[in-house]
């Protein structure tokens, strides 16, 4: 609601300006429509799904629509505004005043049902078919809440200015601020991990707000384009911390042996909140330029991003530039040269840990604690060309080749990462016969070395024994069987081909369709134990027949399919 | 390993028919349907290993993993049909009457328990123009 008010104040202000301004527009025209009336809508089983973005009421509640339209020899101002019901309407104020000025005021909201995952497979425990007896490997799920109604209110106002500081130079002014209400309930689940290993479901609170504002300057100085632009976003969660009770460490099924199974968890017999979203502000400028050659350009952006998580004062950086070149080679042949470099670097965290085992009798205690580099750090580069030769009047072809490298400075291993390379290829084709045919084809083909991996992410080896830690023991630790891990794992692909067609044919005025199929298919089988697939194909037609002026038909159809071949593993623990 | 297969349907037809200097006439309807599925899951032989290893602490843990493929399972058709009329009562107003229907089938209802359900929206209205 304060933000609806927000949003009438800033259209009455908008609006007096605009009548200040416009006083000396000379003569306008006006058009008004306003619409008046109702709807009723009614559910029948499940509504969540089929009305995700309706109340899901049934209710009968007035609507109503209002368009305005003012035209003037050098100005326009149009008002749209759409109520549907208290949770979904629309409203945009706009006004442009020759070249000088444009201003835009938009207010829109909607309300989203949310579902409530019933956790229905989340159990299973151990067997042991030998001797029929079930073990402590367990999972177990609760809901606290059975039958919760989920729902979040967004709101959302965004408002645009520019205008022409000077004619010389065209310098203009450019500002964006975008506010965005999310308030409501959903789920929230925590996963517990000692005793009885279980996720319990309650309700969370939602209540957030995001702030965008962006401003800038641009300029045409010498027949040079410069710009630059400032940016600023907080997102502020108002945290609504949800709480759960961490459960007392001792064993699944004995219920003994509290102290060794709760110096393995950081948290054990203790209320603590959990899901909780950091409060971040991030701030940006981008400086860029653009220089006419003849018929060709160079142009450039250089960008310096941060962001930081307000509740641990984490930081990540971001460094970014981006050259084109264009240029044509002759009369029908076109150069395209583009060269982009980025650096991002977050920083470092110290975890803490409890000490592993502290004070156990046989004095086997450990100190996991470490200090965690981002795998997000990063420098990417990427550079390609591309040529584009009209063969004559119906046919067009493009060739591009591309280069893109991408090195992980900490990943997997601090100071000692990874490199990701990858070469891309691509032809274009495009044809065009009067206005009665079109068709375009793009063929393209990557190989990729080294992809991004989840270090060491495969389970263990099959037939592989561990050594107890304590020898007059013979149990085995969790943080043991990190040691069995053997191989890398990655769903990301060293080979893709794909592929893009489609065409348009009208042979009259009456009627025109158009065909086109999509294809992907990519598979990574350099790894010993995995062969990674992916086949994806989108075949679609579209038909239009409009015999008179009076009378218009339209239909289409189209198909996706995916299959992906992957690894599957499942997740079962105890303490 | 396993295969993850989805297959996506999506239809629509719509009409505009401006059967006087009065009346409008207009229709929408689509048709959607999703199926998404695992094939089944060949996990590791637990005898084999277990004879392997001489009964080894790391692997002689069984489970059913018999249902396992099918947790993922996806079924959803989704038909709406929309259609409705104006008719210029006067130069200046206009009466305009419309209709929404939904119908959601889930054949495959679990993580959210079945979504299946219907819903229809009746709206009418005068607009005023100047």
């Amino acid at each position: 609601m304060k933000l609806l008010i927000k949003f009438v104040f800033v259209l009455v202000v908008l609006l007096l300006a605009n009548s200040f301004v416009l006083a000396d527009d000379g003569p306008t025209t006006e058009s008004y429509s306003f619409w008046l009336g109702g709807h009723y809508t009614d559910f029948t089983d499940y509504s969540k799904k089929v009305g995700e973005y309706n109340k899901g009421e049934n209710e009968t509640l007035p609507e109503f629509k209002l368009n305005y339209l003012s035209s003037g020899p050098n100005s326009i101002l149009r008002f749209l505004g759409h109520y549907y019901d208290n949770k979904n309407a629309y409203a945009k104020l706009s006004s442009t005043i020759s070249n000088k000025y444009k201003l835009s005021v938009q207010y829109r909201s909607l309300l989203k049902q949310e579902g409530q995952d019933l956790l229905t497979n989340m159990e299973g425990r151990e067997y042991f078919p030998e001797t029929g007896t079930q073990g402590g490997k367990i999972l177990t799920h609760e809901i606290q809440d059975p039958n919760a109604d989920y729902n979040t209110y967004r709101q959302e106002l965004l408002s645009q200015f520019s205008i022409l500081l000077s004619e010389k130079n065209n310098v203009r002014l450019n500002a964006t601020h975008r506010m965005i209400l999310k308030t409501g309930t959903e789920q929230k689940i925590s996963s517990d991990h000692c005793f009885s290993c279980h996720l319990t479901s309650m309700e969370g609170k939602v209540n957030n707000t995001q702030h965008q504002f962006e401003v800038g300057i641009d300029a045409d100085i010498n027949k040079f384009d410069i710009g630059y632009q400032f940016g600023y976003r907080l997102y502020d969660p108002k945290n609504q911390a949800s709480m759960a009770y961490y459960d007392d460490a001792v064993h699944p099924t004995k219920g003994t042996a509290g102290g060794e199974f709760g110096s393995r968890l950081i948290y054990e017999d203790v209320d603590a909140e959990f899901s909780v979203v950091p409060k971040t502000e991030k701030m940006s400028h981008k400086v860029k330029f653009k220089r006419n050659f003849g018929q060709g350009y160079l142009a450039g952006v250089l960008g310096y991003a941060s962001v930081e998580n307000k509740f641990t004062s984490l930081k990540s950086n971001s460094y970014s530039s981006a050259f084109n070149y264009a240029t044509f080679l002759d009369s029908k042949t076109k150069l395209i040269a583009k060269v982009a470099v980025s650096k991002y670097d977050s920083d470092s965290i110290y975890i803490d840990l409890p000490t592993f085992r502290e004070g156990a009798a046989d004095g086997n205690s450990y100190n996991f604690d470490f200090t965690r580099y981002s795998a997000l750090n990063r420098t990417n580069a990427n550079m390609s060309a591309e040529l584009i030769k009209r063969m004559n009047s119906n046919l067009t072809v493009a060739g591009l080749v591309g280069y893109n490298i991408v090195n992980r400075d900490d990943y997997p291993i601090h100071d000692d990462g990874t490199s990701t390379k990858k070469f891309y290829a691509q032809g274009k084709f495009r044809y065009r016969k009067n206005l009665s045919l079109r068709s375009s084809l793009k063929v393209r083909f990557e190989k990729i070395t080294d992809p991004f991996i989840s270090a060491k992410g495969i389970f263990e080896a099959n037939g592989t024994a561990l050594r107890p830690l304590v020898p007059t023991s013979n149990w085995v630790f969790y943080f043991q069987r990190e040691g069995l891990r053997y191989q890398n794992i990655t769903t990301m692909p060293t080979q893709v081909f794909s592929f893009n067609w489609n065409m348009s044919y009208n042979p009259n005025m009456k009627f025109s369709t158009t065909f086109g199929v999509k294809g992907n298919f990519d598979k990574n089988d350099d790894l010993d134990s995995l062969d990674v697939k992916h086949t994806s194909f989108i075949p679609s037609v579209s038909l239009q027949y409009t015999p008179d002026n009076l009378f218009s038909i339209q239909a289409g159809y189209s198909y996706n399919y995916d299959k992906s071949r992957l690894p599957v593993t499942v997740a079962l623990m105890d303490g | 390993m396993t295969d993850y297969e989805s297959k996506v349907h999506n239809l629509f037809a719509s009409m505009s028919y401006a059967a006087s200097a009065k009346l409008n006439l207009f229709g929408t309807v689509t048709w959607n349907k999703a199926e998404s599925a695992l094939d089944k899951v060949q996990m590791p032989d637990l005898a084999a290993i277990s004879a392997q290893t001489g009964g080894d602490l790391v692997d002689n843990m069984d489970y059913d993993f018999t249902n396992l493929n099918s947790y993922s399972d996806l079924d959803y058709t989704l038909l709406k049909l929309n259609g409705g009329l104006s008719y210029k009562v006067s130069p200046t107003v206009t009466f305009t009457l419309d209709g929404e229907y939904a119908d959601l089938t889930d054949d495959q209802g679990y993580v959210f328990g079945n979504e299946s359900g219907s819903f229809y929206m009746v709206r009418s209205g005068f607009k005023v123009q100047f």
